[in-house]
């Protein structure tokens, strides 16, 4: 699935939510991979803010009000920026 | 015209998992309701009436809780059949109501908008708004509702606010089917783009991020180590709750059962009603309705760790362990319940999004030593240890047991995973932490009365009359003599002579085959069987009973005189009680949730044939090994 | 041959007969395996 809107971020703002710090605010970008509909359907989607409350083999991340577990494979296609 | 005046209209309750679609429910519907089990796939759909403000009546249905109509897991995929009417025996729904929590309005409209787009007449409630005000959200439902072009009543559905207008809502003949204003090219694209700014719109967020209670309860809770800690001393607080609460009322329903027994002894003649009755209808069914209180202390420790919202973490905890086994954190539940009962973790499994993970977890679901096995251990373990050796060496044994089936079980799910390679979708683990709230006593005491009055039931039917049976073989065909000739004569005696040199390689002798014979519709028969096999009579409680049982157990001898129960073959007993899949109900469930016999047949055939090499190995390898 | 033993054998075959019954026929789905009704019981 392509995102054309995606191509105006800065690349190399660019990572996944597993290279995102602990306790860090952070804008979805894109969403990329085979999971992108379940993530979507959870309510990753672009735009949204997300911070991440933990690493690990499964990391929490909160959205939205909402703790959400999420593998680390799936963490690695949402793609987020740094908030303005 | 769509539900004509022949048939009440349908509606579907439907919404995300924890946006309190059951309470909205169960505030519709009052009490009139009804769990429905449909045979061939798995469903479980709520059916109940209601009647609106204008007398009309409607006829409810509360669909499993879903994310998307893209439906990947079980529960899901009902969903959206019902929502089709495709599910045998429930009309197409004339209207849906979509339930969504007001405080997560960004999550929770992505199925909204799914449903608006199927052309049902929709009906959006916001739930909670209570908790989304006092998170300093403003929600405006009259823009959403204009925006969206579907009523939308905002509701606290836990206090019953908002119930009156949601009826109102419903008054038949229903709205037409709105238009889909936001269809267009790419639909993903332009339902994010609707979302976003609903949410501007109606739903405004002061702050993104604030550190609520249920964040800092987690960050101890789900902490490595303290996390850790409080997993194991809350799952050994249940355990001990269990067994311990349990025995009170199990203490009344032994006594009960004395009572009756003696009442009817006293009151008839001797003769062969007076037996079937004493020791076919009364022992047989209250050798399982003792476990009642078990069962309904499990489910309510279940209900309050899932409504509390601890049981996410738990999953969330467990992952990592249960990936040693190919497993997920979504397994834990399932297989955590089948401690209690496997019928209830079976049927847990529904929540997991992988097919074959479901499957493996069904299969190794019955090796979590479950509490029908617990007489029998009781009746054994005790055989093993000296009159004053202390009770905490029969709760080591106790504690060894239950982890040999535990470690087995995860064994052969690591080898079974392997074995049916991996998903052919992609499934990944995926998990809601709800926040922690209070639970909710009047939808956990449904739930657990439920399930206890299935168990009465199902002991009232099938284990009534598998006990009579069970008495017949024994009795039948009749012959003159002493007791003991007589079971040798009936037709217990022959099989029991029959079988004597399959089983004699583990150590057991005919009257112990047939007694596991007898068990393998249900193996808390064992106990009665050989009660019955050795001819005790029936004391005044079941604890008296069995510790005569075990005296005479601890006597008997083979046909050369040696004794029959040495050490070594009360631990191959044991052992083939922990492996066997002695559970009529346990394989209907797994044939029922798999969609056909075949993996049914497949556990019992493999589980069974693992209890009897486990127990050939064990005897005969202690044999060798100069044990006796 | 006293009633007890009439009773009890009478108990027995009827037991027997309901199982053989219930086995012999295929379960219908709840009662209704047709449109709409379900709830009306």
């Amino acid at each position: 699935m392509s995102h054309t809107h995606a191509a105006d971020l800065q690349i190399d703002s660019a990572m996944t939510l597993n290279q995102v710090g602990v306790g860090c605010d952070v804008r979805i970008s894109q969403l990329s991979g085979p999971g992108c509909d379940r993530l979507r359907d959870l309510g990753f989607c672009e735009q949204l803010l997300v911070r991440k409350l933990s690493a690990g083999r499964n990391l929490i991340c909160s959205l939205c009000g909402t703790r959400l577990a999420i593998s680390r494979e799936l963490a690695e296609q949402v793609v987020v920026s740094p908030m303005a | 015209m769509q539900g004509s005046s022949e048939f009440p209209p349908t509606i579907a309750l439907i919404g995300n998992p924890n946006s309190g679609k059951t309470t909205v429910f169960n505030a519709l519907t009052g009490s009139n309701q009804k769990v429905g089990n449909y045979s061939g796939v798995t469903v479980e759909v709520k059916s109940g009436q209601m009647f609106t403000p204008h007398g009309k009546k409607l006829h409810v249905l509360d669909l499993p809780g879903c994310y998307s109509l893209r439906a990947p897991s079980l529960d899901e995929k009902v969903a959206v059949d019902a929502l089709k009417g495709e599910i045998p025996g429930y009309a197409k729904p004339d209207m849906v109501v979509c339930v969504v929590d007001a405080s997560n309005l960004e999550r929770h409209l992505q199925l909204a908008l799914q449903i608006i787009e199927l052309g049902i007449p929709t009906v959006l409630v916001l739930n909670m708004v209570d908790m989304a005000e006092k998170s300093g959200l403003r929600l405006d439902p009259a823009k959403l509702s204009e925006e969206l072009g579907v009523p939308v009543v905002p509701m606290q559905a836990n206090a019953g606010k908002g119930i009156i207008e949601l009826k109102q809502a419903l008054r038949f003949p229903f709205p037409p089917t709105p238009a889909v204003a936001w269809a267009a090219e790419n639909l993903e694209n332009s339902r994010r783009a609707l979302i976003t700014r609903l949410c501007e719109l109606a739903a405004r967020r002061p702050d993104a991020h604030q550190l609520t209670l249920s964040d800092q309860l987690d960050n101890w809770l789900l902490h490595p180590v303290y996390g850790w800690i409080a997993f194991l001393g809350i799952m050994f607080s249940v355990f001990w709750g269990i067994f311990s609460f349990a025995r009170i009322p199990m203490g009344w329903i032994e006594a009960g059962q004395g009572v009756i027994a003696n009442w009817v002894v006293a009151h008839m003649a001797d003769g062969d009603l007076r037996s079937l009755l004493v020791d076919g209808v009364l022992g047989g069914m209250g050798g399982v309705v003792v476990f009642l209180p078990q069962i309904v202390l499990l489910f309510l420790f279940i209900g309050l760790l899932e409504s509390s919202g601890y049981m996410a973490r738990a999953a969330f905890l467990m992952d990592g362990v249960m990936a040693k086994a190919g497993l997920s954190g979504k397994a834990f539940l399932p297989l955590f319940s089948s401690y209690a009962c496997a019928i209830p973790g079976v049927l847990a499994t529904r929540t997991i999004d992988s097919a074959k993970e479901r499957l493996v977890t069904i299969f190794v679901a019955p090796w979590m030593s479950c509490s029908a096995r617990l007489p029998v251990y009781f009746l054994i373990v005790p055989l093993l240890l000296h009159e004053n050796e202390g009770s905490w060496k029969q709760a080591m044994i106790l504690f060894a047991i239950y982890a040999l089936g535990t470690t087995s079980a995860f064994g052969v799910a690591r080898l079974l995973r392997a074995k049916l390679g991996p998903d052919t979708g992609a499934t990944h683990f995926l998990l809601e932490l709800p926040p922690y709230h209070a639970p909710q006593w009047s939808y956990i005491l449904r739930h657990v009365g439920e399930r206890a009055w299935s168990f009465v039931a199902q002991a009232g039917t099938i284990i009534l009359g598998l006990s009579i049976l069970l008495w017949a073989l024994g009795t039948y065909p009749k012959s003159g003599g002493t007791k003991d000739e007589m079971l040798a004569h009936s037709a217990v005696g022959r099989i029991g002579s029959v079988i004597e040199p399959a089983v004699k390689p583990l150590g057991f002798d005919g009257r112990v085959g047939t007694a596991i014979l007898t068990s393998f519709a249900a193996r808390e028969v064992f106990n009665s069987s050989m009660a019955v096999l050795f001819r005790v009579d029936e004391a005044e409680s079941d604890e008296k009973t069995r510790s005569l049982l075990r005296d005479r157990l601890a006597a008997a001898k083979r046909s050369d005189g040696t004794p029959l129960f040495t050490p070594l073959s009360l631990i191959s007993l044991l052992v083939f009680y922990i492996y066997a899949l002695q559970c009529l109900p346990t394989s209907a469930v797994v044939a029922r949730e798999t969609g056909s016999w075949k993996w049914a047949f497949r556990q019992f055939i493999f589980m069974s044939g693992f209890a009897y090499i486990a127990s050939l190995i064990v005897y005969q390898g202690g044999k060798l090994l100069g044990f006796s | 041959m006293d009633w007890q033993t009439l009773a009890a054998a009478g108990i027995v075959t009827l037991t027997l007969a309901v199982f053989l019954i219930r086995m012999a026929r295929p379960r219908k789905k709840s009662g209704c395996g047709h449109h709409c009704d379900c709830g009306k019981k």
